[in-house]
């Protein structure tokens, strides 16, 4: 019989159904956000309050047990909405009791054969949007950018341009999980939006200097398709503002 | 039009740097790209020229003083505001700053410098600044832009000095390698300042890197290769870039072409990262007898083809430096496969999902002491990894 613990869908949330599941059998156990479950005959779904403090001391300890590295990697499965998340999750900590940090290295045990791929994409995603995001400014003076991931990821792709552009507000959205990240210049806040913005912002001034520069780079002896395809796929194009 | 000037600089590399404090912008160790063009290429910075205004004369360059195409320059204010706009839109991870030589190397260099200074200074921009250093400057204002800038360069374009002597006639040798080798000495002594001093600035934290024209000359592929692994050792290179060129002008001095030679300028790249990462020789790929690389095949499966007694390595047992030299072999599944083996013996169908492009490499290991059921040598093997080959060109497009 699977074992449902149900959490809120926030990481804090996850973090904490993965505390309260924490011994059991990682395959009879899944761990979806409250909404999402699949309905499972017998199974009787165990709702997990987000205990944020309790989850955030939890990843600490792991991070001076294990190194930084153990808490991004559950923080991408969760990025991940992967149904298996909380179950990869769980035999993953499993494994580090048993071989420390070590357990990263056995690529060929079928729980780090999982776990890795997967990591990779969430961590390739999160690292091509640093790249192909776009700002256009909007009244009131603020910056806005809209995109459609595949994975969860605002909450990283936020943290990093919260470093970056600090000096100036801005607006975040994820327009299919309607979720959106505000930065005030001071604080970072998470919101469910209603409505999205619909498309792009049309082009301005500044906007249509980049596309004359996006054009005229290209060196037309070399014009090369299918690279171009392979390093920017084209579900990236909808908010670019060069293309 | 200054940015199609500027098109054929190959680099684009934003890797190697962390800056970052109050005001616009940081800089990331990894790099990050932020677009790719038609040609395929990736775009992280803002590409230009100051000015295609230029004194020298060229044979290769569009923007040689003899050619009449249509002339212009930005004002300082417009370089640094256009950086600022697009860096603010995340168009771009930086600035890639070249120019034309007008009216003197000095008074060019001095410009270029006012721009940086600008942005650093007054725009609070962290981000990441790439200048070329022009041929012929003072070492005083490469100091300076050193402290400002996270990569210099200076572009050697011509792989020999015969070669620049007929193609380039306002370039000396000297007038390269001098400001290469004040760059490679201010790196190492500002790291030490910085080791006893934390505040003390750093210099091009980034590094340095130049570019080499493929094609236009007559230098063979050895010794291109033999000039970069001795531009890498003595002035501790970050990158050499090959460019294939690319027929701008009507000029006899050159070297007839139609096309860029992409296949050339590949392969190039290829062996300059096995001499580079992968421990091989430059007389292990290309010697006196064949100075040119193999077109068909990659220079790692020649080299293989030309060893048949290294192989098949056991991949249980190699070590990681025998290994990385199995093509099919990266470096990335090699240190993966030698992490694995730890926990056990690996078995044939481990090896794909370790990353082994089991099309190449399984002509060259053994797994559990045995080899796949026939392995071809000579010619035959010589078929197999070319059709491997062909695959994979076609997929980068590369014209046959």
């Amino acid at each position: 019989m699977v074992n449902t613990y149900l959490h809120d869908g926030t990481p804090e949330g996850f973090l904490s159904a993965l505390l309260a599941a924490r011994g059991l059998d990682p395959a009879e156990i899944q761990l979806p956000a409250t909404g999402r479950a699949e309905p499972e005959l017998f199974a009787v779904p165990c709702e997990v309050p987000a205990d944020p403090e309790n989850a955030r001391s939890w990843l600490e300890n792991l991070s001076n047990r294990h190194g930084p590295e153990i808490p991004r990697r559950l923080m991408y499965l969760y990025y991940s909405e992967s149904p298996r998340a909380g179950a990869l999750a769980l035999a993953y900590l499993d494994l580090l009791e048993t071989w420390g940090v070590e357990a990263d290295q056995h690529l060929t045990h079928p729980v780090i054969r999982s776990l890795m791929p997967l990591c990779q994409n969430v961590g390739r995603e999160i690292h091509r949007l640093k790249g192909l995001l776009r700002f256009a400014e909007i009244d009131p003076p603020a910056l806005q950018a809209l995109m459609e991931p595949d994975y969860n990821i605002l909450l990283p792709v936020a943290f990093h341009f919260r470093r970056r552009l600090g000096a100036q507000p801005w607006l975040m959205v994820d327009v299919r999980r309607k979720r959106a990240a505000h930065w005030d210049t001071r604080q970072l806040s998470f919101v469910d939006v209603a409505v999205t913005p619909a498309g792009r912002t049309p082009p301005d001034e500044v906007a249509r200097l980049w596309q004359t520069f996006y054009r005229t780079v290209a060196i037309p002896d070399r014009k090369n398709e299918a690279l171009r395809r392979q390093h920017m796929p084209e579900r990236y194009w909808k908010y670019l503002a060069e293309i | 039009m200054l940015t199609a000037a500027a098109r054929y600089d190959a680099s684009c590399a934003s890797s190697g740097s962390q800056r970052s404090g109050p005001g616009v912008g940081n800089t990331s160790v990894s790099g990050i790209c932020h677009s790719w063009s038609e040609d395929g290429r990736c775009i992280s910075l803002l590409k230009i020229l100051m000015t295609n205004h230029c004194i020298f004369d060229c044979a290769y360059c569009a923007n040689r003083r003899s050619n009449d195409v249509p002339r212009a320059s930005f004002t300082p204010e417009e370089v640094v505001k256009l950086t600022v706009e697009f860096y603010k839109r995340n168009y771009i991870e930086g600035l890639f700053l070249s120019s034309g030589i007008w009216p003197s190397p000095q008074e060019t260099m001095e410009r270029m410098l006012a721009i940086v200074r600008t942005l650093r200074r007054e725009e609070k921009f962290h981000g990441y600044i790439h200048l070329k250093a022009i041929p012929g400057a003072p070492p005083d204002l490469l100091h300076q832009a050193g402290e400002l800038v996270d990569r210099l360069s200076v572009n050697i374009e011509l792989p020999s000095e015969a070669s620049l002597k007929t193609l380039a006639p306002q370039k000396h040798k000297a007038s390269i390698l001098a400001p290469m080798g004040q760059i490679a000495q201010e790196i190492v002594t500002h790291k030490e300042e910085r080791r006893v001093l934390r505040t003390a600035p750093r210099f091009a934290p980034a590094g340095q890197s130049t570019q080499l024209i493929i094609g236009a000359s007559p230098e063979s592929d050895r010794q291109i290769l033999q000039l970069s692994k001795g531009l890498y050792d003595k002035f501790d290179l970050k990158r050499v870039y090959y460019s294939a060129y690319i027929p701008v002008n009507q000029d006899a001095r050159l070297q007839t072409a139609d096309k860029p030679d992409l296949l050339r300028e590949h392969r190039m790249y290829q062996a300059d990262w096995l001499v580079r990462l992968y421990g091989f020789e430059v007389e292990q790929l290309v010697d006196e007898a064949s100075p040119q690389l193999d077109r068909e095949l990659d220079p790692k499966a020649m080299w293989a083809l030309r060893h048949p007694h290294y192989f098949p390595l056991d991949v249980q047992r190699a070590s990681y430096e025998q290994l990385i030299r199995v093509p099919g072999l990266g470096l990335r599944s090699a240190r993966r496969l030698v992490s694995a083996r730890r926990f056990g013996h690996l078995r044939w169908e481990d090896l794909p999902r370790l990353g082994v492009v089991m099309k190449r490499a399984r002509f060259f290991l053994s797994c559990t002491g045995r080899t796949p059921d026939r392995v071809p040598a000579g010619t035959e093997l010589r078929q197999h990894l070319a059709k491997a080959e062909k695959q994979a060109l076609t997929q980068l497009e590369f014209a046959w």
